[in-house]
C-alpha cells in the first residue's frame, strides 16, 4: 500500500509543479485532470486490496466529476471566449514560480510534521504530500489572475483536502466525501456562469489586448 | 422527529414549486412556505431538543430555525416589491425565488443537521446557491463581487473542511450527538478548532478574511443583502460554536477573542470613512460579528449577549438593507453625499431608517445593546476593565459613524417632491426593526435555551 501511494505521491507532486509553469489554461485544466485521474486510481487501487466498496465508489466520483466532468465544463468555456486562453498578466513570472512553489513543497512537509504529523504517527515524505497539494492550489489562486486558473487552484486545493481525508483516515464516511465531490461541483457551475458573465462584462479594448498577446504568442 | 425537519421541507418545496410557470406563483409559494416555515419554527421551540444520528436540535438550533425563517418570511415579502425596481435584471423572477428558496434550505439544513461534515457541506452549499444572487444587478461591479465571493469563501471554507477532518482524526466521529457526550483534548483538535475558526470565519466576516463582504453586500440586492447580513454569516458562526463545544482546551477560545476583538476594531475605524450606505451598513455587520465571536469566545454570560445580539441584530440589519433598497430605487445612487432629506421625500423609509441604525449599532431600547451590555460585562469579568474600555471604545466608534451618516442623510435639505415607497416595501422593515426591539422580551426565553446548548 506504502509503496502504490508513494508512486502516487510522486507522480501529484510532478504534477503540482508542472501546474505552476504553464500559462496555457488548457494545459492546466489537463494536467489538474490527470492528477485527479491519478488519485482516483489510487483510491481504486486501494478498495480492491482493502476489499472494500466505498474507495471504489470514491474512485468512480473522483475520475467522473473531477477527472472528467469539470475539466470539460472548464475547456467548453474556453471555446467560448478563446481570447482568454492563456494568463497574460500573471501576478508572479514564470521562474519564481517554479523556484517557490519548489520552496512550498519544503516547507508543507515542514509544516505537516511539526503541525498533524507527529499526532498521527506519519511522519514521512509522502504522508506530507496532501499538504504539498493544499499549498500549490493555493499558491496558484495567489500568483494568477485568469479566473479559470484560479478555479483550478481551487480544485487543486480540495484535492489535497480529499486526499488526506482518504489516505490519512480511511475511516471517514463515504458520504461526506461524496457529498464533497458534489458540492465542488455546484461551485464549479456556478463559477462557470460568473466567469462567462465576466467575460462578457470585460470591455473590447481588454479584449483587444488579450487577443494581441494570444496571437503574438502563437507566432513566436 | 420528521417535525423537526418541517421548516427544510417547507422550502424544499418552495424551491420546487417556484419553478412552475404561473403568473406570480412563485411570489405566493415563496411566501406561503416561509410562513409555514415560521410556524413550525415556533412550534419546535416548544417541543422538546431532538438528537438522532440525522438530526440534532438542540435550545441554538431551535433560536437559529426561528430567525432564519422570520427573516426568510420579511424578505421573500419585501422581494415582491423590490424586484420591479430592478431594471435589467440576470435572473428570471422564478429563478430568483428558487435560488432563494434554496439558499434558505441550505442555512436551515446547517442548523438541523447532527452530521459536522454536513454543516460543512450546507455552509458550502449556501455559496452555491447565493452567487448567482449576488450579481441579480446584471453589471460588471456585481459579477466581479460574485467572483470574489465564490473563490473567496469557497478556499476558505477549505480549511473548515480540513478541519473537520482533523476533528474526526481525533475524536473517530463527525456526529454532533456522540461528540457532546465525549471531551477530546490534545494538539490536533485544538489545531482543528481553530482552522475551524478560520474556514467558517471567513464566511463570517472574520478579520483579516472579510474583504469579500462589503463587495458583496455592497453590490446585491437589498433583500439579498438582508439575508446575508441577518443569518447567512450568523450561520457561520453557528457552526464555529459547534466545533468549540468539542474542544476543552482554551486556546482556539483565546484566539477567537483576539480575532473577534481585531474584527471589531477594523470595522468601527474603516466605518468612520464610509461614503456608501450599503457598504456602511456591511462594516456594521463586520462590527458586530465581531462582538459577537468575542461574546461566544467568553461562554457564559458572554455567550447569551452573543445570541440576543445575533438574534436582534438580525431583525434591525434586515430593516437597515430593506429601507437602503427603498431609497436606492428613489435616489438611483448609495453614495450618501448624494442622498438628501430623506425624512422630507421618504418620511416613512426615514424615520424607519433613523430608528433601524440606532438598533443596528446598539442603542437602548433594542436587543442589540442588552446583547452588547452582556457581552461588554463578560469581557469586563474575563480580562479586566482595560479589555472592557477598548471593546466598548470600539463599539462606540461604530455607534457614532453609523449614525452620524444616517442622520446627515435623513435630516439635510431635500430636493425633489414627497414619493414613499408602497405599503409593501415600508410595512416589512417596520416590521424587522419593531423585532429588534422585542427580542429584548424575550431575554430570559434565549438565555434558557441557551443555557446547555452544545457549544454555549
Amino acid at each position: 500500500m506504502s509503496a502504490t501511494y508513494s508512486i502516487t505521491g510522486f507522480i501529484i507532486i510532478v504534477l503540482g509543479l508542472f501546474l505552476q509553469w504553464q500559462v496555457y489554461v488548457s494545459r492546466i485544466v489537463f494536467t489538474f485532470a490527470a492528477s485527479s485521474i491519478v488519485i482516483a486510481v489510487w483510491f481504486a487501487y486501494q478498495g480492491i486490496v482493502t476489499d472494500s466498496y466505498s474507495p471504489i465508489v470514491l474512485a468512480v466520483l473522483t475520475a467522473g466529476v473531477r477527472g472528467t466532468l469539470i475539466p470539460i465544463l472548464i475547456v467548453r468555456n474556453l471555446h467560448v471566449t478563446p481570447w482568454r486562453a492563456r494568463e497574460n498578466n500573471p501576478v508572479m513570472g514564470t521562474a519564481s514560480s517554479i523556484v517557490l512553489s519548489l520552496v512550498l513543497v519544503i516547507f508543507s512537509l515542514w509544516l505537516f510534521r511539526w503541525s498533524i504529523g507527529r499526532y498521527v504517527g506519519a511522519t514521512g515524505v509522502y504522508a506530507a504530500l496532501p499538504f504539498a497539494m493544499l499549498f500549490q492550489g493555493a499558491f496558484l489562486i495567489i500568483s494568477r489572475r485568469n479566473a479559470f486558473i484560479q478555479m483550478v487552484g481551487y480544485l487543486e486545493l480540495e484535492n489535497g483536502v480529499l486526499l488526506l481525508g482518504a489516505w490519512g483516515f480511511p475511516q471517514l464516511p463515504l458520504l461526506i466525501e461524496a457529498a464533497i465531490v458534489l458540492d465542488l461541483l455546484g461551485v464549479v457551475v456556478v463559477a462557470r456562469i460568473i466567469m462567462r458573465m465576466r467575460e462578457e462584462s470585460l470591455s473590447i479594448d481588454d479584449r483587444a489586448v488579450a487577443e494581441a498577446a494570444l496571437s503574438e504568442d502563437m507566432r513566436g | 422527529m420528521w417535525i423537526y425537519g418541517l421548516p427544510i421541507f417547507c422550502a424544499a418545496a418552495a424551491s420546487l414549486l417556484s419553478i412552475v410557470r404561473v403568473v406570480a406563483f412563485d411570489e405566493v409559494v415563496s411566501v406561503s412556505a416561509a410562513t409555514a416555515a415560521v410556524a413550525s419554527s415556533i412550534l419546535i421551540m416548544f417541543l422538546p431538543n431532538a438528537v438522532s444520528p440525522e438530526i440534532f436540535v438542540d435550545g441554538l438550533s431551535k433560536i437559529m430555525l426561528l430567525t432564519i425563517s422570520v427573516i426568510y418570511l420579511t424578505t421573500t415579502v419585501f422581494s415582491i416589491t423590490y424586484l420591479k425596481y430592478v431594471e435589467n435584471p440576470l435572473l428570471k423572477k422564478r429563478i430568483y425565488y428558487l435560488l432563494l428558496n434554496l439558499f434558505v434550505l441550505s442555512m436551515l439544513f446547517s442548523v438541523t443537521v447532527a452530521n459536522f461534515g454536513l454543516i460543512w457541506f450546507a455552509v458550502e452549499a449556501t455559496t452555491v446557491t447565493s452567487a448567482l444572487l449576488v450579481a441579480l444587478d446584471n453589471n460588471q461591479v456585481a459579477i466581479e463581487a460574485s467572483w470574489r465571493y465564490v473563490i473567496i469563501v469557497s478556499t476558505g471554507l477549505v480549511i473548515s473542511l480540513l478541519a473537520n477532518i482533523l476533528l474526526f482524526a481525533a475524536s473517530g466521529t463527525l456526529d454532533a450527538g456522540t461528540l457532546r457526550h465525549i471531551t477530546v483534548s490534545g494538539h490536533l483538535l485544538a489545531l482543528a478548532a481553530a482552522l475551524a475558526i478560520i474556514g467558517y470565519g471567513t464566511k463570517a466576516g472574520l478579520f483579516p478574511l472579510y474583504t469579500w463582504l462589503p463587495d458583496v453586500h455592497g453590490n446585491a440586492p437589498s433583500p439579498v443583502s438582508a439575508l446575508f447580513s441577518a443569518v447567512l454569516l450568523p450561520v457561520a458562526v453557528f457552526a464555529i460554536v459547534r466545533f468549540l463545544g468539542v474542544v476543552s482546551d482554551p486556546g482556539p477560545r483565546r484566539l477567537l477573542f483576539v480575532l473577534g476583538v481585531l474584527t471589531l476594531g477594523t470595522a468601527a475605524l474603516i466605518l468612520t470613512v464610509q461614503r456608501d450606505l450599503k457598504r456602511m451598513f456591511a462594516y456594521s455587520t463586520i462590527e458586530n460579528m465581531g462582538t459577537i465571536l468575542i461574546g461566544v469566545s467568553l461562554g457564559g454570560a458572554g455567550a447569551v449577549g452573543a445570541i440576543v445580539l445575533l438574534v436582534a441584530h438580525g431583525f434591525a440589519k434586515s430593516a437597515a438593507f430593506y429601507l437602503s433598497g427603498n431609497i436606492l430605487s428613489r435616489y438611483k445612487t448609495m453614495r450618501i453625499s448624494s442622498i438628501r432629506g430623506v425624512h422630507r421625500t421618504m418620511p416613512v423609509t426615514g424615520m424607519t431608517l433613523f430608528f433601524a441604525s440606532l438598533a443596528v449599532s446598539g442603542a437602548p431600547p433594542f436587543g442589540t445593546f442588552v446583547g452588547e451590555f452582556m457581552i461588554l460585562s463578560a469581557v469586563f469579568a474575563h480580562y479586566g476593565p482595560a479589555a472592557a474600555v477598548l471593546v466598548g471604545a470600539f463599539i462606540a466608534v461604530g455607534f457614532v459613524a453609523v449614525n452620524a451618516r444616517v442622520t446627515a442623510i435623513l435630516f439635510s435639505p431635500a430636493h425633489g417632491e414627497r414619493r414613499e415607497r408602497g405599503w409593501v416595501g415600508v410595512t416589512v422593515p417596520i416590521i424587522s426593526t419593531v423585532l429588534s426591539f422585542g427580542v429584548i422580551a424575550f431575554v430570559p426565553s434565549i438565555e434558557k435555551l441557551v443555557s446547555g446548548a452544545f457549544g454555549l
